[in-house]
This record gives structure tokens, sequence and C-alpha cells, in this order.
């Protein structure tokens, strides 16, 4: 309730309580931009632009109560159009002439799934961050990444086998 | 709950958080974004021009065997932006980029500004730096090619810039692009003081003084139409025509319940000759709620036309769930040109 009463003077323009609401969502946004960029300027990069984004938007923010998720929605987009991007300029600078060593070729035999994650597209890897770090229930994730509950239920389901080849061991509980 | 989803979460955990830097970091956002982000702004540069300016690179110039043999016949690199879109192409064609030529070395490090080009729609600064490795494999160990990091002014007013760079033939060349937004309006002539701070993992101050005079603008058409069709709408604010580009600024509009992602949203300019506009870049999209309606305005960047082209058509394009591009003929803008 408290913090309905603050997004709300949030949404008014109020920067104070907009901190506010940030210092308590501040450690899972940096971890969550670690996860996919796995270096600290980037991470810190990307908050930052989910935080000025959130800034500007946060006046046509629906239902308050899903500030924390609407507001990892907007970092979870903008670590992924980062990377998109980083992929792009990885190819350019080093694409042309040098030959990048396939990513396959580094998987080690036993892998832990904080690496493993890296091994999977983009999609699936949001979808395990968010069902194992950060505990949401399918319904949960649909609504922050604006897909059917379906298409998550089966997207995790093929995330997971895949992560069970990764691992090289049955131990992923759905 | 299983071992590894307890690793994993131990794991992540771990991650250390810059503490300082962060807090830094977000009351900086936080109290002094009141649409003056100098930082956010050159985020949101490299975030959209950056990587279509990159897109356009692999699609034309720097790779194509052209280029190599271009490259790999010139002793000096004297000349960089033409072969950077094709708007500077088209404008370097029409002798509108200027050779620049000046370098400064320091430790070890010579950086030549090559060429420069100026326009209403951006302000690019071409720069090659000498580099022999013996192993491409070398060039991993710079997180950036080229340069990093720079202060650069205009007109003694700190802007904000995007850069770029790629390596061929023993040199780095690049490109510094400054956006329109970031232009003085009014003068035709400014004064461009460029320090670069940090070059390969080298810090110090290279320091450059430079002109630049803007090129003429060619024409300016405002269409003063809407277009509704179904739920979205759309419409063009103005569009302007530089020999480097052509800018749309548009808005456009869909029911807010639609769950319709902003990046989804591209355009196709096709002139009359049928030749299709290739994009240049993208600005930042803006967001906008109003009467249950999303409105998403931006500016988008396209090939400069021909000097013969009457019209151009501008249509919509939505990227669909499955990647595949619908467009939205129902919505295509039909713009004159012509005085």
């Amino acid at each position: 309730m408290k913090n309905y009463k603050l997004i709300n003077k949030a949404k008014k323009g109020d920067k104070k309580a907009f901190a506010q609401l940030i210092e308590a969502e501040k450690t899972k946004l940096y971890r969550t931009a670690f996860l996919y960029t796995k270096n600290k300027d980037d991470s810190l990069d990307i908050v930052q632009e989910t935080i000025y984004k959130a800034l500007i938007s946060i006046k046509n923010l629906k239902e308050p109560t899903y500030f924390s998720s609407w507001l990892m929605r907007i970092l979870i987009n903008t670590s992924l159009d980062f990377i998109k991007k980083r992929k792009k300029v990885v190819s350019i600078d080093f694409e042309i002439d040098v030959s990048t060593p396939s990513r396959e070729a580094n998987i080690v035999d036993r892998l832990e799934l904080f690496t493993a994650i890296d091994h999977l597209n983009e999609r699936y890897k949001t979808l395990i961050i968010l069902k194992y770090y950060q505990d949401k229930t399918l319904k949960q994730i649909a609504k922050i990444l604006d897909l059917p509950e379906g298409t998550v239920k089966s997207n995790l389901h093929r995330a997971i086998q895949e992560l069970r080849i990764l691992l090289k061991e049955d131990c992923v509980n759905e | 709950m299983n071992k590894p989803i307890i690793k994993f979460k131990e794991d992540i955990e771990r991650i250390e958080i810059p503490e300082e830097e962060l807090d830094l970091i977000i009351s900086k956002t936080i109290y002094k974004s009141s649409n003056s982000n100098k930082k956010g702004k050159k985020i949101a540069y490299l975030s959209t021009a950056v990587v279509l300016f990159l897109t356009i690179l692999l699609g034309s110039g720097f790779v194509s065997p052209t280029m190599a043999t271009i490259l790999s016949k010139i002793p000096l690199i004297n000349s960089v932006l033409p072969y950077a879109d094709d708007g500077l192409k088209a404008a370097n064609e029409k002798g509108l980029v200027k050779s620049i030529g000046q370098t400064v070395e320091e430790d070890g490090v010579a950086i030549t500004i090559t060429d420069l080009y100026y326009d209403d729609s951006r302000l690019e600064i071409g720069y090659s730096i000498p580099l022999k490795v013996k192993d491409k494999e070398v060039l991993k160990q710079y997180k950036i090619l080229g340069i990093s990091d720079a202060e650069i002014y205009i007109d003694r007013k700190q802007v904000g810039y995007s850069s770029k760079a790629t390596y061929q033939n023993d040199y780095i060349t690049g490109i510094i692009t400054i956006a329109g937004e970031e232009l003085p309006k009014s003068s035709d002539l400014v004064n461009v003081k460029l320090d670069i701070t940090d070059v390969l993992n080298k810090k110090g101050h290279w320091r450059f003084d430079l002109a630049a005079k803007k090129t003429e603008r060619e024409k300016i058409t405002i269409p003063k139409k809407d277009i509704k069709s179904g739920k979205y709408s759309f419409s063009i604010d103005s569009m302007e025509l530089t020999p480097s580009s052509t800018k749309v600024k548009y808005v456009f509009s869909l029911p807010s319940n639609l769950n319709f992602n902003e990046q989804a949203l591209t355009f196709k300019l096709i002139a009359d000759n049928g030749e299709e506009m290739g994009l240049i870049k993208t600005g930042r999209i803006l967001i906008d709620h109003r009467e249950s309606r999303l409105y998403l305005s931006s500016q988008i960047y396209f090939e400069p036309i021909e000097e013969d082209v009457k019209s151009i058509t501008i249509i919509p394009v939505v990227k669909e769930e499955e990647g595949k591009d619908k467009s939205l003929s129902e919505l295509e803008f039909v713009v004159p040109v012509s005085e």
C-alpha cells in the first residue's frame, strides 16, 4: 500500500517518490542486466537507460500494482535491444576478416545454470531468468513479456529441454 | 526446488553491485533528466544511430570487394565518409564532403581526421588510425575499436555523439556522428572542437579544431495529411530533404490495448521511379498515451532521393510476431517533392 502511494506520487512527477521506488528495485535491475551483458559498464548503461525510459513514461503506467513488472519489462527490452545491437557491432568489428570462434566449441562438459543460460537464445534466456531468478509465475511472465500464457509455457518447456542438454543431466524440474 | 536452481540464485546473488556508481547513475538520471540528459542522449544515439549505421555499412561499401580494392590501393586513407552510407556517398558525389587531413600523434597513436560532412540532419567526422597487427585476434584486446571516448563542442556547446569503427588493411577507419537534434539551428558555419580522450586503450588528449560549413537544405515539404484506416492512423509532421538524407518526422497511433511493441514499426520509402530508399537510421521513439490510444512519434532517416524524383510514397511496415513484414498499404502516403 505504501508503494501504491509512492507510485501515484511518481506518476504525478514526484522525483523523490520515483527515486524511492527505484531504490527498492535497483539491485534486481542491475543483476538482471548483468545476466545479459556479463559486464559492469554495460549493465550500468542498461540500468540508466531503463530508469530514463521509466521516468519519462511512468505517467502512462495504468496499473500501479504492476510497477515492478513494468520496470522489469523495460529493463528486459532495453537489455535485449542492447544485445541485438552489440551482436551487430561485433559482426562489423571482427567478422569481416577475423573469424569468430564458434560458441558451441566453448561449451565445457559440465556447465552451471549461471553460464549455461548464455548458450540459450535471448528469448529462452529471459524466460529462465524470470522464472528461476525472479520466481515469477507463468501469468506474470506472460504479462511482462507481452506474450500469451500458452506461448510462455511452451517456450519455457523448450528452454528447459535445451538446458538439460547443456547441463547433461536431468536436473531442472519445471 | 532442485540444486542447479538454488546454485543459480546463489550465483546471481554473488554478482557484485557497484553501489556507488549505481547510486550516482540513478540520481543523475532522475534529477538531471529534464530532457537534456547528456549521457542518456548519448546512449539513445548509440542505440539507434550506430547500429543502423553499421547495418548500412554491412550492406554497402565497407565489406564489398570494391571497397577492399579501393582501400588497398590507397596507401594513406584520406576519405572515410563516402563509404559509410549511401547518403554520404551521394553527398560526396556532389562534392559536399570536405577533406580535412589533420593528424595528431600522441603516445604512438596517430589519429587523422580525414573528412567532414554537415547538413541539417547530421554532422559526420571521418577518421583513420594506422595500426599494424600480426594477428587479427590482437584486436580483441580493445573493448572498443578506434575512438572510445571524446568530448565534442560545437560552437562551445558540448554535444552528444555516436561513433563506430572498423579495421581493414592496416588501418582503423571510423566515423563520429552528431545527430541533427544536437546541432545549432541557425548557424551555417560552426566551429567543431574535438578532444579525443580515450583511444585503443590509451588515454590522452588528441585535440582537433575544425570548421564545418552547412550544406544548403534543398527543400522542405510539409504535407498536412492524416491517414486513418481501421485501428491505425498515421501522419507526417515534416519531411526534410538534404543531400545526405531524407528525414521524415511521423506520428503513428493505434489503440493502446493492442500490446504493440514500438520496435516492430518501420517504414518503406519508395520513389516514383520505383526505387526504394534504404534506411539510414531511426531516432528514439517517444510514446504517449491519450484517450486509450498509443501515439508513437519519432524521426527516421532514409537515403537522399534523386533530383529528378517528383514524388515519394511512404508506407508503414509492421513486423509480425513471426518476424514477417506486413506493409500497411492502406496507410500509404504519397508526398510530392518537386517545386
